[in-house]
């Protein structure tokens, strides 16, 4: 996984889950995956399935 | 290969957004082999689902999601028939061991007192287990495990996984798969079914926000933001559970354990052993025994047989010590299709000689029948009310059950909810809602025609408003009470069909409609309150009084010409079945001269005749053979084709009754006795009309064999399918075309009798009061006002000398409205005025009155008896006696409590007061109708029209000058509306039929007029119509052009007036224009349709 000024190793995949809301407004759809890194630190990512961008939970 | 074991259907009400058909079908389509339906605490959809599924070649389990007391669900399935009937017993303790009957709960221990031949799962993320294991931890968990293995066996109770990428449940179902492994326990996995598709999401969203009665914004907390929950393909569960293949090879496994329990199949319900007592005596009686022998049926009749007993005894009792109990009327009158029966009519059920009106037996008993006939029996009111109570008594509670009905969503219906749901304004939604038309082509469109709304469609929130709205059409939305259909069983109902409490006090519903009953094919019985039957009950009883005998109404004459010339005029008003609108056009062009005739007017204007195209071709052939006659010549009526001939002769060669269209087929098209009983069956079902059109392919091919050419029998088809819309079995047109007969029979004879019964037995038929007494005054009926000293508690023959209202008439014949007619009266306080009357004297004067009057008769109530003349008999103004009423009695909402107040104001009533003597003006007419519609909802006293008859627009023509004038002229015509109809088969034409003083003026508006003019003809209470005269063998219509609200000059023009500033109750109008201003505010409803 890359960030600005810092790339670490996926250790593994923990779960994904997906969400589906807002449909009546600005419809938000993104499917989520929790990642483990190198040396144990976790994130949740999403893919926004609309635009198919990948950002980082904060 | 995965079976899905959980899922629930729109009967999961508010919780499930597909219906049981399109989870069935998805299911087949995705290649699934079996699939459970699970909703919550019912079986409402179990019976319809597994005949989809039937039919489909997929094997459907029934089951139900059980909630406990604490709120966790539990999963369970029938594996046996045994296990059924549990399920059936442990819903019905769901629903009715609770107080509040919305919010079915059942105690584990039930459950574990009563599991055999179920299998039980541990439920959703709100599962029993799921639900320990994360509030009481892992070790409160495994107790509950251990404890549910020892109750149920490990063979029976499965912990259950869900796994719908929802966050949080890979470590849930982790932690239950160590959990099951830690006990002994099997893991099944589920998917949680919410609806068919994933689309369908948007829709379950909104149903969760309507639930909830908030909006989807508001909804946050209790929506799942997800849309998964649909149902999935095996192949994809069978990756989400790849780390435990068990959890999905164990659902095959129970899937083939319930194959030993098929709804379809195995329910259990059985018939009682068959008579002894059967009787030989004709060949129809012959052929019936021997038909219901065949099927099976005896113990059936017998349960009607006992019942109608039953029914003679409690009709007895609800009429003892009155005089009509001398009038050999029957407890209640077969209708539908069981009136053809030889057998019903030796038992009584029916009234009408199957073999002297000639009714076709085959559309309620034949050969082939798949399921079992239909008996509807109608009573009077009072006589069903206690004949319901006195069949749980005779039966006992745990046999006995209502069948309950699912109503589905309206558009008015879907607009609010579904709008409240988006969050829009709720202006816009209720304007919506009220002006939109059922009959539409879709809501978007709707939308787009509604004035300030052209292009909402597209906008957001509408859009998805008009998309969802269509989804959501045809979807339950909650449990109702089926008219009159009742069910009886041998066995406890209560092993076969859940059980749970009805709206109404004392009854209990069970969880499945009509079409389930049928399927089941369970012993149902209408029993129908029919207001017309409650009608002739009081009116033989008032005549009984009058002459001191009852008309014995089996034995007058069913042909007397003066009955039948009223009919052929259309003076048919307050008549049973023949009083519409359409029917008075048709009776004036069909001209009825017998009882089989009127048999034919109560079925021709009904959805599958118009549909089919009968009723123009018949009014046309019966206007040719009366000529014919006339002339002494024969008449033919054309056919279709020569084999038609003995099916639709006796109808001049159209379709009229149901029991047509098999013999047509079976004449046509030589359909088997088999086929005839599926289209018979098709023909009464939810979606007939794509059930019906499956029969194409049959028919085409046996008309083809006998030698039909192809485009007749497409022709004919198309008049078949027709009757997938409603229509009238011959025998029920007989029965209900007999009641008509009686009804116009008394009508002419004691007219005032009749009238008085009809006001009394309101809402009935076609018009509303304010109609229905002006019909009564042009027919020598005088309506009189309640009062103090005159009036009953409801409607009395008055036989008070009064100045005759026509030449030669009048006096004996007038009704006196009753004191429980006034407004803010009840039935409890006017029978206490009327029984204080008859036990101390008449009231003296209005101080008198106001003294001796119950307690609870409040202020406003004694003044609203006053504004319509009830005091007129003191020798007073009607101001005067108010201004008396004002000096006894403080304004309501000064006094504090009022039991007090009345009592200390009671003790200055005998002391004269000092103001008692102030003389006022009396009501001028204009506020006297106004009074009478704020207070009766109509007016005795005359036609609003009446008093404007100066200011109405110049060119207005009355309806009685209508017919004088030339075919096409152009006409003005203004009213009260008395009904606005769109009827479907209409294809967009709307009727009016407008009341001015001389009588009705029937106005018809073509579509673009209607949406010219959309939101005057919807909402005005007066319409002014311009348009053409359309004068057709005796109709008279007027085609609207122009319409607008009723105008009369316009305020400024006319000085004093002033309501607004009045404070009075009523206002008191000084012009034309005020007064109609005011009675657009008090104007009866019409009665609209569509």
């Amino acid at each position: 996984m890359r960030e600005p000024g810092n790339v670490k190793r996926v250790e593994s995949l923990g779960e994904n889950w997906r969400m589906d809301d807002e449909w009546w407004r600005q419809p938000i759809v993104r499917r989520y995956v929790e990642v483990v890194l190198e040396g144990g630190g976790r994130v949740v990512l999403f893919e926004d399935l609309i635009t198919g961008e990948w950002f980082v939970q904060t | 290969m995965y079976t899905e074991l959980h899922c629930h259907s729109a009967f999961s009400f508010l919780d499930g957004a597909s219906l049981p058909e399109q989870l069935a079908l998805t299911a087949s389509q995705l290649g699934l082999s079996a699939l459970a339906l699970t909703d919550h605490n019912g079986l409402y959809g179990a019976m319809a689902f597994a005949q989809a599924a039937k039919q489909l070649g997929l094997q459907a389990i029934t089951g139900a999601e059980l909630t406990l007391l604490d709120g966790s669900h539990v999963t369970l399935l029938a594996e046996t028939p045994e296990g059924y009937a549990n399920l059936c017993r442990l819903i019905t303790e769901a629903h009715l061991g609770r107080e509040d009957r919305r919010d079915p709960r059942l105690d584990f221990a039930s459950l574990e007192a009563r599991h055999a031949g179920l299998i039980v799962m541990s439920g959703c993320r709100e599962g029993l287990l799921p639900t320990v294991l994360q509030t009481h931890g892992r070790q409160a968990a495994r107790r509950l495990a251990e404890r549910c293995k020892a109750a149920f066996g490990p063979e029976n109770f499965f912990v259950e996984l869900q796994r719908n990428y929802v966050r949080g449940d890979l470590p849930l179902t982790r932690a239950l798969i160590d959990l099951a492994a830690d006990v002994g326990l099997s893991v099944v996995a589920s998917g949680n079914v919410h609806y068919h598709k994933r689309e369908r999401h948007r829709l379950h969203d909104v149903l969760v926000a309507i639930r909830h009665r908030t909006t989807l914004d508001g909804s946050h907390h209790v929506r799942r933001a997800y849309s998964e929950f649909f149902l999935r393909p095996p192949q994809e569960v069978e990756m989400l559970f790849g780390d435990c293949r068990d959890a999905v090879a164990n659902t095959n496994a129970l899937a083939e354990r319930c194959r030993s329990f098929d709804l379809t199949r195995d329910l259990g319900y059985r018939y009682l052993a068959g008579s002894e007592h059967h009787v030989l005596a004709v060949r129809r009686l012959d052929e019936e025994l021997r038909l219901i022998e065949h099927h099976g049926l005896s113990g059936f009749f017998l349960v009607y047989n006992d019942l109608f007993d039953l029914a003679r005894e409690v009709g007895a009792d609800v009429r003892r010590g009155s005089r009509r109990a001398r009038g050999n009327l029957l407890p209640g009158r077969g209708r539908g299709s069981s009136v053809s029966s030889i057998v019903c009519y030796l038992l009584g059920l029916s009234h009408i000689d199957p073999i002297a009106n000639g009714l076709f037996l085959g559309r309620f008993l034949n050969e082939s029948l798949a399921s079992v006939p239909d008996i509807d029996l109608d009573f009077p009111r009072e006589i069903r009310e206690e004949l319901i109570r006195r069949v749980y008594k005779r039966y006992g509670d745990e046999h006995v059950g209502l069948v309950c009905s699912f109503p589905t969503y309206r558009l008015r219906s879907t607009v609010r909810e579904i709008g409240k749901a988006l969050d829009l304004p709720p202006g816009e939604i209720e304007q919506v809602a009220k002006l939109s038309d059922s009959r539409t082509d879709g809501l978007s469109d709707e939308i787009e025609r509604l004035p300030g709304f052209a292009g909402r469609r597209n906008a957001p929130l509408w859009k998805e408003l008009c998309e969802l709205a269509e989804e959501i059409a045809g979807l339950p939305r909650h449990v109702s009470q089926h008219v009159g259909g009742m069910i009886i069983s041998s066995r406890p109902l209560v092993e076969i069909v859940p059980l749970e409490r009805a709206a109404m006090e004392d009854r209990v519903v069970c969880q499945w409609d009509k079409d389930s009953c049928d399927d089941a094919r369970f012993i149902k019985i209408d029993f129908l309150a029919l207001g017309m039957l409650s009608l002739v009950e009081e009116c033989v009883e008032l005549v009984a009084e009058r002459e001191g005998a009852p008309p014995d109404l089996s034995r007058i004459d069913f042909k007397d010409p003066a009955v039948y010339d009223r009919i052929c005029r259309g003076d048919t008003v307050g008549l049973f079945q023949i009083e519409s609108r359409a029917q008075i056009q048709m009776l004036r062009r069909t001209r009825p001269r017998n009882l089989e005739d009127l048999a034919v007017e109560v079925a021709i204007v009904r959805p599958g005749p118009i549909v089919g195209g009968a009723v123009n071709p018949y009014v046309r052939r019966r206007e040719d053979q009366r000529r014919a006659r006339e002339a002494g010549r024969p008449y033919k009526p054309p056919l279709d084709h020569p084999l038609l001939e003995s099916a639709l002769a006796e109808t001049l060669g159209v379709i009229l009754y149901q029991d047509q269209v098999l013999q047509v087929c079976q004449a046509l098209a030589g359909f088997t006795a088999g086929q005839a009983e599926a289209l018979r069956r098709a023909m009464s079902r939810r979606r007939s009309r794509e059930l019906m059109a499956g029969f194409w392919e049959e028919f085409r091919d046996g008309a083809a064999a006998r030698g039909v050419p192809p485009a007749t029998a497409e022709r004919v088809f198309t008049q078949v399918i027709a009757f997938s819309e409603f229509g009238f079995p011959k025998s029920h047109a007989a029965a209900f075309g007999l009641l008509a007969y009686q009804s116009a029979w008394l009508r002419h004879y004691h007219p005032a009798e009749y009238y008085c019964a009809l006001f009394n037995n309101q809402p009935m038929g076609f018009y509303s009061l304010d109609a229905l007494g002006r019909d009564a005054k042009r027919n020598g009926v005088e309506i009189r006002l309640p009062d103090v000293n005159e009036s009953d508690v409801w409607c009395t023959v008055d036989l008070t000398p009064f100045p005759p209202l026509l030449a030669g008439e009048g006096g004996r014949n007038a009704v006196r409205v009753g004191l429980g007619f006034v407004r803010d009266w009840s039935e409890e306080t006017a029978t206490a005025v009327v029984l204080e009357r008859e036990r101390n004297g008449r009231y003296r004067s209005i101080g008198d009155f106001v003294r001796r009057a119950p307690p609870n008769l409040k202020r406003t109530a004694i003044e609203h008896l006053v504004w319509v003349g009830g005091c007129d008999g003191f020798g007073l103004t009607r101001r005067e006696l108010l201004w008396q009423v004002g000096l006894w009695l403080p304004p309501e909402n000064g006094r504090g409590s009022g039991g007090d107040a009345r009592v200390r104001r009671q003790l200055e009533l005998s002391l004269d007061h000092p103001y008692e003597g102030l003389r006022f003006g009396d009501l001028v007419p204009a506020e006297r109708m106004l009074a009478e519609y704020g207070v009766l909802g109509f007016a005795p006293s005359g036609h609003p029209l009446s008093l404007l008859r100066a200011s109405l627009p110049a060119g207005v023509v009355q309806s009685d000058a209508l017919p004088k004038l030339e075919h096409g002229v152009r006409v003005e015509v203004a009213g009260l509306v008395v009904a606005r109809q769109r009827p479907e088969t209409a294809k967009g034409f709307v009727f009016v039929l407008l009341d001015d003083v001389a009588g009705m003026v029937n106005v018809i508006v073509r579509p673009d007029v209607y949406d010219r003019y959309r939101a005057t003809i919807r909402g005005e209470p007066l319409l002014w119509i311009a348009g053409k005269l359309a004068k057709d063998d005796g109709t008279v219509n007027v085609i609207a052009e122009e319409a607008q609200g009723l105008k009369v000059g316009t305020r400024n023009a006319e000085r004093g007036t002033n309501s607004e500033s009045d404070s009075s109750a009523f206002p008191l109008p000084h012009s034309a224009f005020a007064f109609l201003k005011s009675m657009r505010r008090v104007a009866p409803d019409s009665k609209d349709w569509g």
